[in-house]
């Protein structure tokens, strides 16, 4: 049986100029060759590769925050296919995509609480902080989101947290690894199917990588979220992963469950050393 | 004694106090690791060595001077190379003149041997090559921007190494060929190195010693060589 799908990756390709000097021949860097790659739904999708593979690239183009030379992107929502080459970035989180992004985008001298408010996501909401850039929005509007705030960190976190605690001080008192919770957990006040996460663990001590997890577990498996994890945390991909790709040459050179990618042979000299 | 920490105390905000009386020796020619969780005061403690945030009370001595008032960059020129969390570049330059600037007054030529001898051990950073002068730097992949600011530190022959967290982000294989890298400084320039890591069992295996911070303050100090290492550490980090 083969499972739904969510997101279908079919032949995209995209090269960057990296010089201007007309006397270089060989000025293009392909990133990205022919790629397919698919996202089953309900299930966390591992996305492991060398540092410059293109995994962000790729993120990137699917976000629609740049364009691939060929090839397309098809998201498959409610029994009806979105061409996502036909949306512009900020229509995506209405489409249901969300994305955690590599470098850390949590506001530090607004709160914990106004930091989630600023990822509510109502109707047409658009990407990726859509109340920053709402002119007007009602009271009912701001009322339903704190509402929403409220219970996210009741509910995921309990009352016993320092999210919850805390949640009128300004967010740049937060350690990296708790802003990092906080950035996953934001992306949970919009409604989205599928999640975009870049790196969520990288330099994130233990007990929050565990805390992170346990977010991502809920998101997909209590919630029906389906993610595509950047990482390089092995463990994490082991832990947490259904299924794990191996991009390498801008293709997806190796894929199969984390088990049997981590112990390909190839995989371990190419990016696993040692 | 290179480094000596006495009853460190500061933060960012005034009453809210990160580092609690933190107390601490670096001997010359050692590696010592610093471990603990987000939010323990790692990189705040590293952030007062380099003069990046005034502390309120305590002293800071390296080499028998005092670095309390000194400037970062007064404090850099005493021979302390630091790594910053995440690692910073100057995103309008070429990697190759972010090295550059950052050698300070080498001559091109040792400037050149240097990259060179860290390429030669790591394929990792030698995949920069090809981007050195084409374009700047802001086209970097995450990763390939964090190894440029390792460059950037490691370059510099620095006589203690202050490193914040040096392989997050980074491929696996990447960061074996970074502790290579390092393990060569250590062997042949003699370079003291003070690790902040997640990743225990690097720093584990590299160090001789580690120190567990919570709360701003030293929890334990740890020979690596000793068999219960592993379980005293988790112990000190993971249960409170
Ligand atoms: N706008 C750009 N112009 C030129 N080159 C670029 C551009 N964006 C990315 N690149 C190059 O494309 C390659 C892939 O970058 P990308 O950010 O996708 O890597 P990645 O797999 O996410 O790596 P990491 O694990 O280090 O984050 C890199 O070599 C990078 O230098
Ligand atoms: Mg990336």
């Amino acid at each position: 049986m083969v499972s739904d799908i969510i997101l279908e990756i079919d032949s995209v390709s995209k090269s960057f100029i990296i010089t201007h000097n007309s006397s270089i021949t060989d000025n293009h860097l392909l990133v990205l060759d022919s790629l397919d790659l698919i996202v089953e739904c309900g299930k966390i999708t591992a996305l492991i590769g060398s540092n410059g593979a293109g995994k962000t690239t790729l993120f990137n183009i699917v976000s629609r925050l740049i364009d691939a030379e060929k090839g397309s992107i098809t998201l498959y929502s409610e029994s009806q296919e979105y061409n996502l080459f036909k949306y512009k970035p900020h229509q995506l989180a209405s489409l249901g995509i969300g994305r955690l992004f590599q470098s850390s985008h949590i506001f530090e001298q607004m709160s914990i609480i106004d930091n989630l408010l600023i990822g509510y996501q109502y109707g047409s909401a658009e990407f990726p902080y859509a109340n920053l850039y709402i002119p007007g929005k009602s009271r009912e509007i701001d009322g339903r989101a704190k509402a929403k705030a409220l219970e996210i960190l009741k509910t995921i976190f309990g009352t016993d947290h320092y999210f919850w605690k805390q949640r009128n001080q300004v967010a740049g008192r937060l350690s990296y690894g708790q802003k990092r919770l906080l950035e996953t957990a934001r992306l949970m006040m919009g409604n989205y199917k599928l999640m975009l996460l870049d790196e969520p663990t990288a330099g994130i001590s233990p007990p929050f990588r565990i805390e992170i997890g346990r977010l991502l577990e809920k998101m997909v498996h209590e919630m029906g979220v389906s993610v595509l994890l950047i990482e390089h945390n092995m463990h994490f991909v082991r832990e947490h992963a259904d299924i794990c790709h191996f991009m390498h040459n801008g293709r997806d050179h190796v894929f199969g469950t984390p088990a049997d990618v981590l112990g390909n042979e190839e995989v371990r000299r190419m990016y696993l050393g040692a | 004694m290179m480094l000596e920490i006495k009853m460190l105390r500061g933060g960012y905000i005034k009453n809210a106090p990160v580092l609690n009386g933190l107390e601490f020796n670096l001997r010359s020619q050692s590696r010592l690791a610093v471990f603990g969780q987000n939010g323990a005061g790692k990189s705040t403690l590293a952030k007062a060595i380099m003069g990046l945030l005034p502390y309120s009370s305590g002293s800071i001595c390296y080499d028998g001077l005092e670095l309390q008032g000194k400037t970062p960059d007064a404090i850099t020129r005493k021979g302390i190379g630091y790594f910053w969390q995440g690692g910073r570049v100057f995103p309008h330059l070429s990697p190759w003149d972010n090295l550059r600037f950052a050698a300070g007054r080498i001559t091109r030529k040792e400037l050149e041997n240097k990259w060179m001898s860290i390429c030669q051990i790591s394929p990792s950073f030698a995949s920069l090559q090809k981007k050195l002068t084409h374009q700047t730097a802001t086209y970097l992949s995450g990763g390939e921007r964090h190894l440029l600011a390792l460059g950037m530190v490691l370059i510099r022959d620095p006589e203690l190494l202050i490193l914040d967290e040096p392989s997050a982000g980074l491929a696996p294989s990447a960061v074996d060929e970074l502790f290579l890298v390092l393990d060569e400084l250590f062997k042949t320039e003699n370079t003291t190195i003070l690790l902040i890591e997640q990743n225990l069992d690097k720093a584990m295996a590299f160090c001789e010693e580690c120190l567990v911070l919570t709360n701003g303050t030293i929890a334990r100090r740890i020979d690596l060589s000793a068999e219960s290492a592993y379980s005293d550490i988790e112990k000190t980090m993971f249960e409170q």
